[in-house]
């Protein structure tokens, strides 16, 4: 096992190298001079040529990309936004926080329908409640969760204080952890408001994830009842809902804890649509807008710090997984 | 498919559910030219946001187009793109994935190490990036959904290839002295194609709700277009005035994707009935 977590602590700078020239790659092959964007139409041709030699955009492409991932390894330097002009790395620590705190939402609320889902479908095997979970599984991994969201936002937008329809953005406070919910709770004031705010974007990105895991709870712990030790168990007269709890559930847990490492990685990513159905001061929001106005480097930098969690995120999971699953032996 | 595949899957009844639901959405996109009396692009031809009624079935938008019309057009749109993305996918996916398996050693190495790199992007943002880099536009949406797709389909191909080029058939085909294109073409693709075809199918339906994204994000077909997501986006923008637009656009993309994984479900236990939830 650890030869198996040290060879994936060695790929993964290799992949995060990859990721990260993939996009810079892409980001590059823009069409359009980055030297004039980040001056504007006002730089003289002189000028023009300064700032392409200060920032490295008169060297190959390969170059370009060495230059611009030193800084950001070492310096944290993501270089500086063509329209807002202000650094790239402090737009991230804005908004960073906000999609890890929404993720995290999203991830509680599919645990706890997801995993209970599932166990009680396998509990119930072939009543209406299985049938039903299963249908709801399928339903969640069909229907588009900005569609989702916005029905939510229409059903109970006014009710959760939105006017115009959306959501309000209860941020006009200190932000020194750009966690919404601790910002609100450090400031004092507009706590409530920002729980509002989170509830509905965290539902309706936690429909695909609930689907997901209730479907391989309910085949993990189908696998496990079947077992001769629970069957042991239940002929002794122990409990029915100790069997399931105690002696069922906890061996059910691998495949589900696998997949909720998995899923946190791909909520990231979930995130994009929902903030922005939602308004949500995130990662998604940010990206979509810098879009909008063609900010190439906030672009790039919003995808590579994505991207980036979610290696890392996978990572975290394998190794996890070979932790708690003894019978993992690679290597 | 065989007669042993073909009854499992004509017993399937949700896949048959799913079969009858894709057949009435295509007909009535086909027909929609000639049974409709709107238009899908001319502003005021019914009164402005109308919520269903008779004179607009699923009511009209803001600027007074029919929602059912647009809808209906959108299907043929938003299913031309599910479709030839998954096209696309299939064209790069298949032949890496049938290449990496047949040949091993470092062909399978850097074709693996590039697959695992393009599974290391969350799919939407990838398809992000690549709109952002190619600009908006119906070739742009089809390219960047169907890039997302190319490494489930070489990673299955791959798999299915290892298996099969094992088999008796194929080493005698080799014995016989036939070509590796031959052995590949004719000896082992055609028995790969069970999962391909169950994968082309889910795919479909995660290729319409990806495409759908982009163009909700504004990253997808150019603004205004008849397309679901397209659609969807204008509901979103003009919710104050009429909800109906977003509720029906939705509603054809949630009911487009599910009878694509229900195909594929049905599909899949005839071809795999070891796969089929217990």
């Amino acid at each position: 096992m650890t030869a198996y977590v040290i060879r994936r602590l060695l790929v993964t700078p290799f992949l995060l190298i990859a990721v990260s020239f993939i996009v810079f790659g892409l980001i590059r092959s823009v069409p359009g001079d980055p030297a004039e964007a980040l001056l504007g139409e006002k730089g003289s041709a002189e000028v023009l040529a300064e700032i392409r030699k200060t920032h490295g955009l008169d060297k190959p492409m390969v170059e370009q990309y060495r230059i611009y991932m030193t800084g950001v390894v070492f310096r944290g330097d993501f270089g500086r936004s063509y329209v807002h002009h202000i650094d790239v790395t402090d737009e991230i620590k804005r908004y960073l926080p906000a999609t890890i705190e929404l993720t995290c939402a999203a991830m509680a609320i599919s645990l706890i329908f997801g995993v209970g889902l599932g166990v009680i479908a396998a509990v119930k095997k072939g009543t209406w409640v299985d049938y039903l979970s299963s249908v709801i599984a399928l339903i969640g991994v069909s229907v588009p969760v900005y569609w989702l969201g916005l029905l939510l936002l229409i059903a109970f937008g006014k009710k959760l204080g939105a006017s115009s329809g959306n959501l309000p953005v209860t941020l006009f406070i200190e932000r020194p952890t750009g966690f919404v919910l601790i910002d609100t709770l450090i400031a004092g004031e507009g706590f409530g408001a920002a729980c509002r705010h989170l509830i509905l974007p965290a539902i309706a990105l936690s429909t695909i994830p609930v689907a997901l895991i209730a479907r391989i709870t309910r085949s993990s712990m189908l696998d496990v009842l079947e077992s001769d030790y629970v069957r042991t168990a239940r002929a002794k007269g122990v409990a029915p809902w100790k069997v399931v709890m105690v002696h069922a559930f906890r061996n059910a847990l691998i495949p589900i804890v696998t997949l909720a490492g998995l899923e946190f990685g791909y909520l990231l990513g979930g995130a994009v649509l929902t903030e922005t159905v939602f308004t949500w001061p995130g990662m998604g929001t940010w990206i979509v807008k810098s879009v909008q106005d063609r900010d190439y480097p906030a672009i790039q930098a919003a995808v590579i710090t994505l991207a980036t969690t979610f290696v890392l995120v996978n990572l975290l999971v394998d190794i996890l997984y070979a932790f708690i699953d003894p019978r993992i032996r690679y290597g | 498919m065989d007669d042993r595949k073909l009854r499992i899957f004509l017993g399937h009844r949700t896949a048959l559910a799913g079969i009858a639901i894709l057949v009435l959405i295509t007909l009535a996109a086909g027909l929609v030219g000639l049974v409709s009396p709107y238009d899908s692009d001319a502003f005021g031809q019914v009164e402005e946001s109308l919520g269903p009624s008779s004179e607009a079935w699923l009511g009209s938008d803001v600027s007074g187009r029919d929602t059912l019309t647009r809808l209906l057009f959108g299907a043929r749109l938003s299913l031309f793109i599910g479709i030839t993305a998954v096209a696309f996918s299939m064209v790069i996916g298949i032949p890496l994935g049938a290449i990496a398996g047949y040949f091993g050693g470092w062909p399978d190495m850097v074709i693996s190490r590039l697959v695992d790199l393009m599974l290391s992007f969350p799919s939407i943002l990838l398809a992000i990036c690549i709109a952002a880099a190619m600009g908006i536009g119906l070739d742009t949406v089809i390219i960047a959904v169907g890039v997302v797709g190319v490494p489930q389909f070489a990673r299955q191909v791959r798999a299915s290839v290892l298996q099969i080029k094992e088999l008796e058939f194929v080493m005698a085909s080799r014995a016989l002295g036939a070509s590796h294109f031959r052995i590949l073409s004719r000896e082992i693709m055609p028995h790969a194609m069970g999962p391909i075809i169950v994968l082309a199918t889910l795919g479909i339906g995660t290729s319409i709700l990806t495409a759908a994204g982009l163009s909700f994000l504004g990253l997808g077909v150019e603004t205004g277009t008849a397309e679901w997501g397209a659609l969807l986006k204008d509901g979103y923008t003009t919710r104050s005035k009429t909800i109906w637009v977003s509720v029906w656009s939705g509603l054809a993309i949630s009911v487009t994707v599910l009878a694509f994984n229900l195909v594929g479900d049905g599909l899949r236990d005839a071809y795999d009935p070891r796969s089929r939830v217990t």
